[in-house]
């Protein structure tokens, strides 16, 4: 898997491309929108990560020329700006996704996977498992080592969720996002109540935690 | 640019007193010519009457006994009609039969007397001589026998009254012309004197960065005086807006440097301490919850001053109340769930309002998170709507410590926390956050509260646009 990163601040942009060969993605960086063009024109790649701000071209410019050429790499957009307005522009201009900044890392990377499978078009599972635990998609079952689970919906959403992402951290903002449809920050630990009871019912009876708490950051599926 | 700006200022009142000058020349030239015309007509009317009665008078008494008795009367006459009338009869063929003619009279042309058409009967002719001093008025009428009668008379008088006249209006022409240009000078002046006073006070604002200058209106009145106000109260307005914007970009800063100040710490003793792996562990970690919060304070920062300038935009769509009720205590249901504490509702079947969505979500939203925070353990939450005037009203009330009375109206400011609930998580701008977005939407929010009975706070939020 290669992944495109198109970003002018090298601090940002080492982090990212570092973070990316650690998950196992092969990183091309470009400092500037024409060699970021230049690049995506080129080359081909799984998934693209474009900064909005950049030298040279911006990057909605880039996507805009990028699919004209008939280039379908997904193309996650970077940009310092919150407004529904500016996520539009970005999406309109043949951005699949859009992120703001300052984002966690762990973050980008659970949206280039969601990219990646999405263009990939993998026929969908029915059953998903991580580890001892597996679950079924279909009759929203969960099972760990042949004991079954039964969780209220809530419950099986977030699970799904953390399966998807197994062993990748995965940040209360997103959990939020995908079990809850929520976009914004409630102030009170909805979501740690949330994995509280599902730890209750996966973990509990188990001496090997899956579950994880990392501070600051958010939550990990661990299989091991 | 600003000498530019004066040009423009200087054509336009050039222009202006020019327009002004030459409308006054030209109405009071024409006015002349009027005049001089009625007086011109008026008086050749008066000299041709006279001609017309001495015709009259003539002809009968070539009625009476032909020429011959014409001439009798005529020398009989006293010398005042002869010294005065120019008189001449000729025959068929412009023979002369009769001729009488003042003292001083120095001819007319015959020639021009002949070429009158015979035929005519009565016909008017204005006669002068070269050094246009002497001009005739004559009359012809016809005869009986084929003569005519030619009786003229000296219309001098009249020309020089005419000619007179023609002086006196050059004399005052000149005067007339500086009236012109002086009036027009000073009505430009006194007019254009506020937008004069406009562009200085512009000027100075530009020059001086001092929002604080108006422009001055005394002694203006009528359209000008409009101008002035409004345009002083567009910089009124413009002041008070820099200025909010200013308090609100100190309150900003003041409130990140707190965050950011712990957030520098906790790294700066890590720094220092740098030798246990989990030590430095745990020191990221606070650092990347500082900085989550520090992110959570800009934005909610950024929406309420968004909110409360009126420059957020709304994305207004119909919105179900009751759908948005539910979703919302779905959200905290687990939350109240391990508190012990109980969230009944009673909502219609359909309540639709205008609002943007997400931001009615995190009104909504705010509420249940204080009403859930400051509630104890066993207690009840209740959640109503209801359709009301032209509006929805929907509350939120709990039965947690409640709001002592002097805090109250200070609940709404931004950052104000109040002892209670210091102890608790929060920003402190929950409240602020909800009224600016209910009054963005034109809607209403107040509070109840009883200290250790419980608070009660009730949105109004009107139905339609």
């Amino acid at each position: 898997m290669r992944i495109l990163v198109v970003e002018d601040d090298i601090k940002i942009a080492s982090f990212i491309s570092k973070g990316l060969k650690e998950a196992g993605f092969a990183v091309d960086v470009a400092h500037d929108g024409v060699d970021g063009l230049h690049l995506g024109l080129t080359e081909p790649y799984d998934a693209a990560v474009v900064d909005i701000m950049l030298p040279g071209l911006d990057g909605l410019s880039l996507i805009e020329r990028m699919r004209t050429k008939q280039i379908a790499t997904p193309v996650i957009i970077l940009s310092a700006k919150r407004s529904v307005d500016d996520r539009v522009k970005g999406l309109q201009a043949g951005g699949d996704d859009y992120l703001t900044k300052p984002f966690s890392f762990s973050e980008l990377l659970a949206r280039i996977h969601a990219l990646i499978r999405r263009s990939t078009r993998t026929s969908e599972p029915s059953t998903l498992s991580a580890g001892e635990l597996t679950i079924d998609l279909l009759s929203r079952q969960a099972r760990r080592n042949d004991s079954d689970i039964s969780l209220p919906a809530r419950e099986f959403a977030l699970l799904e969720y953390l399966v998807r992402n197994k062993n990748r951290i995965v940040s209360k903002t997103t959990i939020l996002e995908h079990v809850y449809d929520y976009s914004f920050d409630p102030q009170t630990n909805v979501v740690d109540v949330l994995v509280c009871r599902l730890r209750n019912k996966i973990d509990r009876d188990f001496d090997h935690k899956m579950i994880h708490t990392v501070r600051g950051m958010g939550y990990v599926l661990k299989e091991q | 640019m600003s000498s530019r700006n004066s040009k423009v200022g200087l054509t336009f009142s050039l222009k202006l007193s020019v327009l002004y000058a030459l409308f006054f020349v030209v109405s009071s030239g024409g006015l002349f010519v009027v005049a001089y015309y009625l007086i011109d007509n008026l008086i050749g009317r008066q000299e041709r009457e006279i001609v017309r009665d001495r015709i009259q008078e003539y002809r009968a008494w070539y009625g009476e006994g032909g020429l011959r008795a014409l001439k009798a009367r005529f020398d009989q006459q006293s010398g005042t009609a002869k010294d005065i009338f120019f008189v001449r009869i000729v025959g068929p063929l412009n023979q002369v039969l009769f001729v009488s003619f003042p003292k001083g009279f120095k001819g007319v042309d015959d020639g021009q007397l002949r070429s009158v058409p015979r035929t005519e009967e009565e016909l008017w002719l204005t006669i002068k001589d070269q050094a246009e001093k002497e001009a005739w008025t004559i009359g012809v009428a016809a005869l009986p026998g084929g003569l005519k009668l030619q009786v003229g008379k000296s219309s001098t008088q009249a020309q020089e009254l005419l000619s007179f006249f023609r002086t006196v209006f050059l004399m005052f022409s000149v005067p007339i012309l500086l009236l012109g240009i002086i009036g027009g000078g000073l009505l430009t002046f006194r007019a254009i004197r506020p937008i004069r006073h406009l562009i200085q006070t512009v000027r100075d604002i530009l020059k001086t960065g001092k929002m604080s200058l108006r422009v001055p209106a005394k002694g203006e009145r009528g359209e000008m005086v409009e101008l002035v106000s409004l345009f002083n109260q567009m910089l009124d307005k413009n002041d008070s807006l820099i200025q909010a914007m200013h308090q609100s970009l100190d309150n900003v800063a003041h409130d990140l440097r707190t965050p950011m100040t712990r957030l520098r710490g906790v790294a700066e003793l890590a720094l220092q301490d740098a030798q246990d792996p989990n030590a430095c562990r745990e020191a990221l970690a606070d650092c990347m919850e500082e900085s989550e919060r520090v992110l959570t304070m800009l934005n909610a920062l950024m929406d309420v001053a968004e909110a409360e300038t009126g420059v957020m935009r709304l994305e207004i769509t119909e919105v179900s109340v009751p759908e948005v009720m539910d979703s919302i205590i779905d959200l905290y249901e687990m939350v109240a769930e391990d508190r012990g504490i109980t969230i009944s509702r009673s909502l219609p079947q359909e309540l639709l309002i205008r609002v943007d969505r997400t931001r009615f979500q995190q009104v909504m939203a705010n509420l249940l998170d204080n009403a859930i925070k400051y509630s104890g353990e066993g207690r009840e939450i209740n959640i109503s709507a209801q359709a009301g005037d032209a509006c929805a009203v929907i509350s939120i009330s709990d039965q947690g410590i409640g709001i002592p009375p002097a805090d109250i109206s200070k609940i709404w400011d931004r950052l104000y926390r109040g002892d209670h609930s210091r102890s608790q998580r929060g920003l402190g701008l929950g409240l602020s956050f909800v009224r600016a977005i209910v009054h963005a939407h034109g809607g209403t929010v107040s509070v109840e509260s009883e200290l250790e009975k419980g608070s009660s706070f009730t949105i109004r939020m009107p139905v339609g646009n």
